[in-house]
């Protein structure tokens, strides 16, 4: 496994979540105060932090590299297959774009609806777990599978969250400018290619390129879902 | 039951296909006498084809 591959996974997956994580959490800094914003943030970031420290060194322990691989590559296939036909619905108009300004709107009138200082608080928790579940379970299934590259697979994720704090803070505006179904679709293809291939490799198949096949499953499966794109808005439009 | 159906919407993406096609390519891959890795890819590539054209979730 390339460890510049594995990095750029987990940044561009992490960037999509933080940056929904980060709307909620303006919201909540907008209506009732960075105080609530900030221990909704922490207490999350603790509970992912934990899940990622135990997580990790437990998969990594309890079996061999090869039935980690039969164990985690068929998550990460179905976790590309979720973000890339998302990402095609939206590109091919079936589903609305991911829109962080409404979000972000919507938010704010449910929170000012709702006063309480404990409510804010347990918005902002849920927003930062929920989002960062799924950047969890990426990195600790990619660690699990490359126990020596687990710096890099944190790595990404670390550079994305700090990207995406920076952006917040100067920006203290939902960042809906943020290309999110491009970040999709890249991450729900690279998921979608380490998938197949640690999978299949977990079953003790021999490929074809060998460590180059990984190579060949991204862009094969860039080219299927760009013309899955386009054979939805044909569709549609008929 | 409503926290398995949201573990299960989680890993899937709402999928009623993925994980059945997904078990097909995996049953595929230790079963076949010949042409194993063909047969795991195709099937897995025909799992995400047929799951774009589920009702979008």
């Amino acid at each position: 496994m390339n460890p510049w591959l594995l990095a750029g996974t987990t940044f561009f997956a992490s960037a999509v979540e933080f940056v929904e994580a980060a709307t909620i959490v303006l919201a909540v800094a907008y209506t009732q105060g960075v105080r609530a914003a900030l221990l909704g943030t922490l207490g999350a970031g603790v509970a992912l932090v934990a899940f990622v420290g135990l997580g990790a060194p437990l998969l990594a322990n309890a079996l061999a590299l090869e039935h980690i691989e039969l164990v985690v590559g068929p998550f990460l296939v179905l976790f590309g297959i979720a973000w890339l036909r998302k990402a095609v619905w939206r590109y091919a108009g079936r589903k609305a774009q991911h829109d962080e300004a409404a979000i972000f709107a919507r938010e704010v009138a449910e929170l000012r609806a709702d006063r309480e200082h404990h409510h804010g608080i347990a918005v902002a928790f849920q927003g930062v777990f929920v989002e960062g579940l799924e950047v969890a379970v990426i990195v600790v299934t990619f660690a699990a599978s490359t126990p020596r590259l687990v710096a890099w697979s944190a790595g990404g994720a670390l550079v994305a969250l700090a990207l995406v704090i920076v952006a917040a803070i100067a920006l203290r505006a939902p960042l809906a400018r943020v290309p999110e179904n491009a970040l999709k679709s890249i991450v729900g293809v690279m998921l979608l290619s380490l998938g197949t291939y640690w999978t299949g490799e977990g079953a003790g198949l021999q490929w074809w390129l060998g460590d180059s096949t990984l190579f060949a499953f991204i862009a094969a499966y860039a080219c299927i879902a760009a013309l899955l794109v386009g054979v939805h808005r044909r569709a549609a439009a008929a | 039951m409503r926290l398995l159906r949201e573990i299960y919407d989680f890993i899937t993406g709402g999928s009623r296909l993925t994980p059945f096609g997904l078990a097909l390519a995996v049953i595929a891959a230790f079963a076949l006498p010949t042409m194993r890795a063909e047969a795991f890819t195709a099937l897995v590539v025909a799992t995400f084809v047929a799951s774009t054209f589920e009702k979008p979730t």
